[in-house]
């Protein structure tokens, strides 16, 4: 690629943040896997992303310096393609003369794709990684070109590349008002490389069943799930006369933009929703923490609620004061207020990338799905990430503490009522442990 | 690897049928990835190293002989200088000049041998051994305690901005102009020191005056040659760098 005429992009609104709080161990990297049912055929792969690597040309940036503001600039070093060692979503070492900030991993019959969260969000990583299925299989001769969605086929959109947090962005919208500080789980931290990762696979069915008796969906029954178990370990602290703070749980709930504005965007293009539980209040039945988590996630999705963020969000780096920092005093300032602010604001993660559909022709080669979300923050200790393939619904536990407590009541809970759990380790080899 | 199946034993994927290693991880067909059993790619790394350890055995070699050679020239030179002085002046008197010298030599040459690649060991070393030569001069001399009231500060300063120098050098990126600058920008700082420490030493008093003049030419200088490397810096599209 002729580096005169390569192209270069500021960061989204998103990413903003991610370059001034990324280290080795909160590597603000995501990994998705897609487990297939036969060993991985590797020249085929190879021809794969290849493929991939012309259809989506602007993942192939590294991240500049500039004197104000980070931005993303075209280059053309290879796609770094490896053995899956185990160790997920390291931090992409920026001594490394590869500068792509993303990277394939391949291990029996596992694909993954590791995306730097500065790229994209967990559905432009998703949309990246069947975007490789599907060449995949086809030049295996498995899926019939006329079966390929033209997304796949056709050249990039320039509208993928879009920062849509500006072009939704409204001037004049009241400020947000600041929230309480929020709980968090009084684990110690595992010693480095801290991040750990618990898969437990369940049955989609059996839980949509569960949230369906709750008339909720996966995601509310989930949240209200990791809001009751935080509900319980808060109670346990207090009863052991563990000083504690904070007394307002609260889980950050990513939600995909793309379906509330029109977009074609692959870059980040998502929002949280923060669902949560006063413990000052008293002690909350399951039911009562599913309809509160219910009508707040219906609050909160709300066009206009969801307008006001972005232009909070987006109005900030237009504040002609704030763009004229020098990044080095951006980035302190940013670091700063992440974990003053942002870091206390939710208690955990719950990201739900929801049922993956692929095409029929290939329905059948995939097993599952497993997303890691980027390692939690040392405040956070641990989220979740979901993803259901056919009946197949992975969670992820990301966890940077030396204790598996939590995991093991959201699991427990989850057995008790009635939806069975399977464990399976990292490298994805079934244990067929059941709780 | 293996052969029937086709599939690397270590990453586990499946290879085509004329692939004879993995992409992945190198192995090669009938290889197996067990700790104990090298890989072919892993033997030639092996190999690699010997011959990268051998050169460097050879270079260290060297340089002991270097060090041996500067012993032998350094001591010899001593002891003819010191034979020619009880010779001729019955006493040790000018001899000690040269023989402090020789040995602030040796210590400096001893330093850059031995621990070329532990900067912080050369500089401390270097700067020791000058502090004592200094010192020792001082004391040969005149005795009115120049050494350690001017010698050393303008030589700890000397030393400082020579660490910093390399410091910069080294984190620096793309090398070019910007290195004059820097340079420049220290010479400009040492002068300052200079100035500094001669007028505290004979005026009692931290007085900078000859020394803003070599500072006010070298900023801009130092300015411009940071412009110019930045402006003509390959790859770096102002409008990118610069956006707001």
């Amino acid at each position: 690629m002729d580096k005169k005429i390569s192209f270069w992009a500021p960061l989204d609104n998103a990413a903003k943040i991610f370059p001034a709080i990324r280290s080795k161990e909160h590597s603000t990297v995501a990994r998705i896997t897609a487990v297939l049912n036969e060993r991985v055929a590797i020249k085929h792969l190879f021809s794969a992303i290849e493929l991939a690597e012309k259809r989506f040309p602007y993942f192939k940036v590294s991240l500049r310096k500039g004197f104000f503001w980070y931005y993303l600039e075209q280059i053309d070093d290879p796609v770094k393609v490896t053995g899956d060692t185990g160790r997920l979503c390291q931090a992409f070492d920026r001594k490394d003369s590869n500068k792509l900030l993303f990277r394939i991993l391949v291990r029996k019959n596992e694909i993954s794709v590791e995306f730097s969260h500065i790229l994209t969000d967990g559905a432009g990583l998703l949309q990246f990684l069947k975007a490789i299925l599907i060449y995949y299989f086809n030049e295996k001769g498995m899926i019939p070109e006329e079966q390929i969605d033209p997304f796949y086929t056709s050249k990039a959109n320039p509208e993928e590349f879009e920062d849509a947090y500006n072009r939704y962005f409204k001037e004049k919208i009241p400020h947000v008002i600041r929230q309480q500080k929020a709980f968090h789980l009084p684990f110690d931290l595992n010693p480095k490389p801290r991040f750990d990762v618990l898969l437990a696979m369940i049955s989609t069915k059996e839980l949509k069943e569960r949230a369906s008796e709750k008339s909720v969906s996966i995601t509310i029954f989930l949240v209200a799930v990791y809001l009751l178990v935080l509900q319980d370990i808060f109670h346990e602290c207090k009863v052991k006369g563990k000083g504690v703070r904070r007394k307002l749980a609260r889980i950050q709930v990513p939600i995909n933009l793309r379906n509330i504005y029109p977009t074609k965007t692959m870059r980040n293009f998502s929002l949280f929703v923060l669902p949560e539980l006063d413990f000052r209040l008293g002690l909350y039945s399951f039911d009562e923490i599913v309809k509160i988590v219910h009508h707040k996630m219906e609050l909160e999705t709300d066009e206009k609620l969801i307008s006001k963020i972005i232009s909070r969000n987006v109005g900030g780096e237009r504040n002609v004061f704030v763009r004229s920092i020098p990044i080095l005093l951006k980035s302190l300032v940013l670091y700063a207020k992440y974990y003053a602010e942002g870091a206390n604001q939710f208690s955990g993660v719950v990201t739900n990338l929801g049922n993956t559909k692929v095409p029929d022709a290939i329905a059948d080669q995939i097993n599952y799905f497993v997303i890691t979300p980027p390692p939690p923050n040392k405040k956070v200790k641990i989220n979740c990430g979901v993803i259901g393939y056919k009946d197949k619904l992975v969670l992820s536990f990301g966890n940077i503490s030396n204790s598996k407590e939590f995991e093991r009541r959201f699991l427990r809970f989850l057995v008790e009522q009635n939806v069975k759990v399977k464990i399976l380790n990292t490298y994805h080899e079934q244990r067929d442990e059941l709780l | 690897m293996n052969s029937e199946m086709n599939y690397c034993n270590k990453c586990g994927v499946e290879l085509d049928v004329n692939m004879n290693f993995c992409p992945l991880c190198g192995l090669s067909i009938g290889e197996k990835s067990g700790a104990d059993e090298l890989s072919t790619s892993q033997q030639k790394l092996e190999k690699d190293k010997i011959i990268d350890d051998f050169e460097k055995l050879t270079k260290a070699q060297r340089r002991k002989l270097f060090w041996e050679l500067s012993n032998i020239i350094l001591f010899s030179g001593i002891l003819v200088t010191v034979t020619l002085n009880l010779f001729l002046n019955k006493s040790i008197t000018w001899s000690s000049y040269s023989t402090v010298a020789s040995l602030a030599v040796l210590a400096n040459i001893s330093v850059f041998s031995f621990w070329r690649h532990r900067m912080l060991i050369i500089v401390l070393g270097s700067l020791v051994s000058t502090s004592l030569l200094l010192i020792l001069l001082d004391l040969f001399s005149t005795n009115v305690g120049w050494g350690i009231k001017l010698g050393i500060p303008i030589l700890l300063s000397f030393y400082i901005l020579l660490l910093l120098v390399i410091w910069l050098i080294r984190i620096s990126k793309q090398r070019g102009f910007n290195i004059l600058a820097i340079i420049f920008l220290a010479i400009g700082l040492f002068s300052i020191c200079v100035d500094g420490f001669v007028s505290l030493y004979f005026v009692h008093q931290f007085q900078i005056r000859w020394s803003i003049i070599v500072v006010t030419s070298m900023i801009p200088i130092s300015a411009l040659l940071f412009y110019v490397h930045y402006r003509l810096k390959k790859g770096v599209d102002l409008r990118r760098f610069f956006h707001i």
